[in-house]
């Protein structure tokens, strides 16, 4: 068990080096992207808002190339849920409101691949699809009832109820605990 | 078994339970120990799995990076390049959320406060809060404030320096203690863990030796099997072990000896079916029963039993057999040893028989002893009546001093033939005891009477006296209690010489026991003799006792005779002192009804002849007077009737008589004396009761019944042999008196005294021999009543008198037609006793008619209806008896 945990241990730090040598590699990668981002599909709807976020990569109806981008209007619209948590980056508790991840990748036709998921910040982390699962991630825009900017990690936090269970205390979980969302691109 | 083990292994066996209790604490404390510890590690490793920061040196590495891209965004802003402008807006939102991160973040607490980095936090802050509101105020607020938020901004870069390089330091040590954490947890762990493989260790040495002990258990046990298989297999009993319902579980060699079944035809199968007899087999099956039902057993437990036990071949034989019951567990077993029995059991059969055999023989000895002995008194008797004779004649000096020597040792050799025969008698309980009242001084008196010339013959003194206030009459057997004082006096006068004799009678009240000493001064008994001199054959003195009668019987005798009358013999001694007989007895107080308590109807030497006036009238009146000796006489001669058989002794008897003074007439047997009887009057009549043709009760009855001359004399019986239950129908037959052969000259004055003297004083027969009617006698005669009541006292007189009125009553209804009827022999001796009472109280007409009666009824025989004279007299009785008693009741005054 010790051995065990040892390792475990190890092997969560060796990745985060990983990562934050990912965070460091990435901005200019994404900064490409987005200057290359594709026209939307036309079987979705067009943002009439300020778009608070784009999905793009293999969504449905769009080939593997489409982009899909929502407002606030459009993300109320969409199945919705609400909890209250604390964190570990904030002091006390509040109600997180937002879309679940699931329910968004359900609505846009996602079945596989992996979820590279980026922030404005450019920190950036990939959440294989099988991991995504109802009552867990919740790409929240309401926190306490009111939007969230980005000096309060705004417009989109992607939340998972930490105080409900212990599987939603550990550093994978942090980790993918990303704030600043503005991107999300569907990897194969 | 034990010898395998230490010696402690008692005080082991006691501290056994400790021990374990001991075991299961530690081992409980362990687990609990352990849980307890597992649980902090899993705590531990939840806190490593559980990251309660998010990668904190990450956070403030990005502070940094995050710094510079806002630094840099804000020296790239112009103005007029509004998209640097908005650049700068998003990059510094990105360090304002980063900071604020730290700010309020959970891990960076140790962080932000004052002592480690809270100045330069402070000073970020305000920074962001300031630039804040620019940045929301729009471009056109901010530009111009860019060149001094450009230097302001680059004031922070040691700022957020430090702040990371704390953080650095912080979470350097912060996994420092978290290592040690784990550290310490990990070694608790292997602690433990040590310490629970030690318990295991210590439990498995435990199971070890546990192991080895139980080897070494069976090895002993089965050792001890062995061994006691060994001793079962060789015992010379068959044992026999059997379970609650009576299956055989074990069956040894000496078994299968006994019984016939091998081992295992017997295992297995009930002892019921295999030997217990065909007979018994309920009785067995019974007992088991009740065993198990909780009963008593009766065989299990009460050691050795003798019973009848079957062979296989179906013999019965009979067994000894020894059962206990033991517990094996909580099953009950039976433990049978048997023995076959049957050669003890003949030869235990042999030895009774020899016993019983050799027990015959000594009856048979005892008996011809006692049949010998009877068998030479009668010769005995003769021969000392003729040397009695043979003195009367002339001598010369040394034929007296022959003569002399002849009739002691004729007189010893009867006292040794009486001694033999009173202890044959008693020792076969063939006496039997008399209870009739009589007067606790009269034995002494006459004891005294009879013995005071052998002790002033040895210069001793014989003298009586009383213990207290001795009762008139009480009940006993006067004869025997003579007969041991006789003794006592006896041995007292011949172990005291020139001594005092004292004779001493008492009587305790309260236990109604008479008790009477006889005090010596002679030479006394050591006290280690004073047990053994009752015993048979024992003589102090063998010297003296053989001179004497000694056949060293008399004490012995005496012990048995007291102890016949339920009484104690004893003595105290001191030698050279003197000793103290005292003989004790159960005897009531009794009113003397019977027997009137007078005093001695003779006189006494040394009191002078004192002849009664001879009446004129009276051709047999028999003064009577006591001579120079203490034996009594009579004065006058006296017509005598002698019959007997024997030719010797009636020679011997009639010579004796005819020296004394008297007229002699002869019968030789009972016809004969009827006879005589009818022919004329005799003042006595001395009669054997062994005769040939008709014996002397017959002729008694015969001689009382007819209204011939003689019915009512005196008549004297005279036997070799008195049985005492012989003296009851020899009252009723009509005899005075009894008297034992052999008969002396002395015997014989004394008696023909005491018989005649009263008679001739209280009634003179000078009344013609027979009233010739009843009406002719006085109803009741006031001077034997006055008589009568001088001799009682007023009190004891009034006493007697009720009795006498009570008991005459139910006399009476008690003497009736039918009663003589149906039993003429008891009617008749009802009236002998009423009229001996009626005689008494001077009841003369009563008497006179019952005797007739009495007489009347005697030879009747049950069912023969009374004749018509005895029926009239039963008929008129009561209104006789009515008569009487007004008489009798309405003169007390005059008898005061």
């Amino acid at each position: 068990m010790p051995i065990f945990t040892k390792t475990a241990k190890a092997v969560l730090i060796l990745s985060r080096f990983l990562l934050v040598a990912a965070g460091l590699a990435l901005p200019a990668q994404s900064a490409l992207a987005e200057s290359a981002a594709p026209a939307p599909a036309a079987a979705l709807p067009a943002p009439t808002g300020p778009v608070m976020l784009t999905v793009t990569g293999r969504i449905a109806g769009t080939d593997g190339i489409g982009m899909a981008r929502f407002d606030a209007a459009m993300l109320a619209a969409l199945p919705r849920r609400e909890f209250a948590t604390s964190t570990i980056w904030t002091e006390g508790v509040q109600s997180f409101s937002g879309v679940e991840l699931r329910s968004l990748i359900d609505h846009l036709g996602v079945t596989g691949g992996t979820l590279k998921i980026t922030a404005v910040n450019d920190y950036s982390v990939q959440i294989p699809v099988s991991e995504v699962v109802a009552g867990g991630a919740l790409l929240a825009d309401l926190r306490d009832g009111k939007p969230m900017k980005v000096r309060d990690k705004g417009p989109l936090w992607l939340v998972y109820p930490y105080d409900s269970a212990p599987e939603f205390r550990n550093e994978v979980v942090y980790s993918r605990s990303v704030w600043q969302v503005d991107r999300i691109e569907v990897l194969p | 078994m034990s010898d395998s083990f230490p010696p402690f292994l008692g005080s082991r066996r006691r501290l056994r339970p400790f021990l374990f209790a001991g075991l299961v604490v530690v081992f409980l404390g362990a687990v609990g120990a352990l849980y307890r510890y597992g649980v902090m590690v899993q705590s531990e490793i939840d806190n490593l799995a559980i990251a309660n920061s998010d990668s904190l040196q990450w956070t403030l590495a990005q502070l940094e990076v995050e710094y510079f891209h806002m630094d840099g965004a804000l020296l790239r802003a112009r103005p007029d390049a509004p998209e640097t402008m908005a650049e700068f807006g998003r990059s510094f939102d990105v360090f304002y959320s980063r900071v604020h991160t730290i700010l309020e973040g959970r891990g960076f607490a140790s962080i932000v406060t004052p002592e480690v980095a809270g100045p330069e936090i402070g000073r970020i802050d305000a920074f962001l809060h300031e630039t804040a509101e620019l940045v929301d105020a729009g471009p056109e607020a901010l530009a111009p404030a860019l060149p001094a938020l450009r230097d302001r901004a680059g004031a922070l870069e040691d700022d957020v320096r430090k702040i990371s390089l704390e953080g650095v330091r912080e979470f350097a040590s912060r996994a420092m203690a978290q290592r040690e954490r784990v550290f310490s947890s990990l070694m608790l762990l292997a602690s433990l863990t040590t310490a629970l493989l030690a318990a295991i260790t210590a439990g498995l040495v435990i199971t070890w030796s546990l192991w080895r002990f139980g080897m070494r258990q069976t090895g002993s046990l089965s050792a001890a099997k062995a061994r006691l298989e060994a001793v079962i297999g060789t015992s010379f009993d068959a044992v026999i072990v059997v379970d609650h319902e009576g299956k055989v579980l074990e069956f040894n060699g000496a078994a299968e000896r006994v019984f016939g079944y091998s081992h295992d035809e017997a295992v297995g199968r009930n002892l019921n079916d295999l030997i217990v007899p065909e007979a018994m087999k309920a009785a067995k099956v019974a007992g088991f029963k009740r065993y198990r039902t909780g009963g008593v057993p009766r065989i299990a437990g009460h050691g050795l039993i003798g019973l009848q036990a079957r062979r296989k071949d179906g013999s019965v034989f009979p067994a000894e057999i020894s059962v206990t019951a033991t517990r094996i567990g909580r099953k009950e077993i039976f433990v049978g040893y048997m023995r076959d029995i049957t050669d003890r059991v003949a030869a235990e059969k042999e030895l009774i028989d020899a016993r019983d055999a050799a027990m015959a023989g000594e009856q048979a000895q005892a008996e011809f002893v006692a049949v010998m002995s009877h068998e030479m008194r009668t010769p005995l008797n003769g021969l000392l009546g003729t040397l009695e004779l043979l003195r009367e004649t002339p001598l010369d000096a040394s034929q007296t001093a022959l003569l002399a020597s002849m009739q002691k040792a004729g007189e010893i050799l009867l006292s040794h033939v009486n001694d033999t025969l009173d202890v044959e008698r008693l020792d076969a309980g063939k006496l039997s005891l008399t209870r009739e009242p009589f007067a606790p001084m009269s034995v002494l008196d006459e004891i005294v009477q009879m013995q005071a010339g052998a002790a002033a013959a040895r210069g001793n003194r014989l003298s009586t006296r009383t213990a207290g206030r001795l009762p008139e009459a009480v009940e006993g057997d006067a004869m025997r209690i003579r007969q041991v004082l006789l003794n006592l006096v006896g041995n007292a006068i011949k172990f005291t010489r020139d001594g005092t004799i004292t004779l001493e009678a008492d009587y305790h009240r309260d236990q109604g026991q008479l008790e009477y000493r006889v005090i010596d001064t002679g030479i006394g008994i050591p006290a280690a003799e004073t047990e053994r001199i009752f015993d048979d054959f024992v003589t102090l003195d063998p010297e003296l006792s053989r001179e004497a009668t000694g056949s060293g019987l008399g004490l012995s005798i005496a012990r048995r005779l007291m102890r016949a009358m339920r009484g104690q013999i004893g003595v105290e001694s001191d030698v050279g002192q003197g000793s103290a007989f005292w003989i004790s007895l159960p005897a009531p107080v009794v009113l003397s009804l019977q027997a009137p308590v007078a005093p001695m109807p003779v006189v006494k030497a040394p009191a002078p002849p004192a002849p009664l006036a001879p009446n004129a009238a009276a051709p047999g009146a028999a003064p009577c007077s006591a001579d120079d000796g203490p034996a009594l006489r009579l004065s006058t001669s006296v017509e005598v009737l002698v019959v007997e058989d024997n030719d010797i002794n009636r020679v011997v008897l009639c010579e004796m008589l005819r020296r004394a003074g008297h007229s002699i007439a002869e019968a030789r047997d009972g016809v004969e004396a009827v006879e005589k009887a009818a022919e004329r009057r005799y003042d006595v009549i001395l009669i054997d009761l062994n005769m040939p043709r008709m014996n002397g009760v017959d002729a008694t009855e015969a001689i009382r019944a007819g209204t011939g001359p003689n019915h009512e004399t005196p008549i004297i019986a005279i036997t070799a042999n008195v049985l005492p239950e012989a003296r009851h129908s020899l009252e009723a037959a009509g005899v005075c008196r009894v008297i034992s052969k052999p008969i002396t000259r002395k015997m014989l004055d004394q008696v023909l005294a005491e018989e005649l003297c009263p008679r001739l004083r209280q009634r003179p027969l000078a009344a013609p021999p027979a009233p010739a009617a009843e009406a002719e006698l006085p109803l009741v005669q006031a001077e034997t009543r006055a008589e009568l009541a001088q001799s009682l006292g007023p009190e004891m007189m009034a006493q007697t008198l009720q009795r006498f009125l009570t008991e005459g009553a139910a006399m009476v209804a008690a003497l009736t037609r039918a009663t003589a009827q149906e039993r003429p022999a008891e009617t008749a001796a009802l009236a002998h006793k009423f009229a001996g009472s009626a005689a008494l109280l001077g009841a003369e007409r009563l008497h006179h008619r019952l005797k007739t009666i009495e007489v009347a009824l005697r030879p009747a025989t049950p069912g023969t209806a009374p004749d018509a004279a005895t029926g009239a007299a039963l008929d008129a009785l009561d209104a006789l008896w009515t008569e009487t008693r007004t008489r009798l009741e309405a003169a007390p005054a005059s008898q005061g």
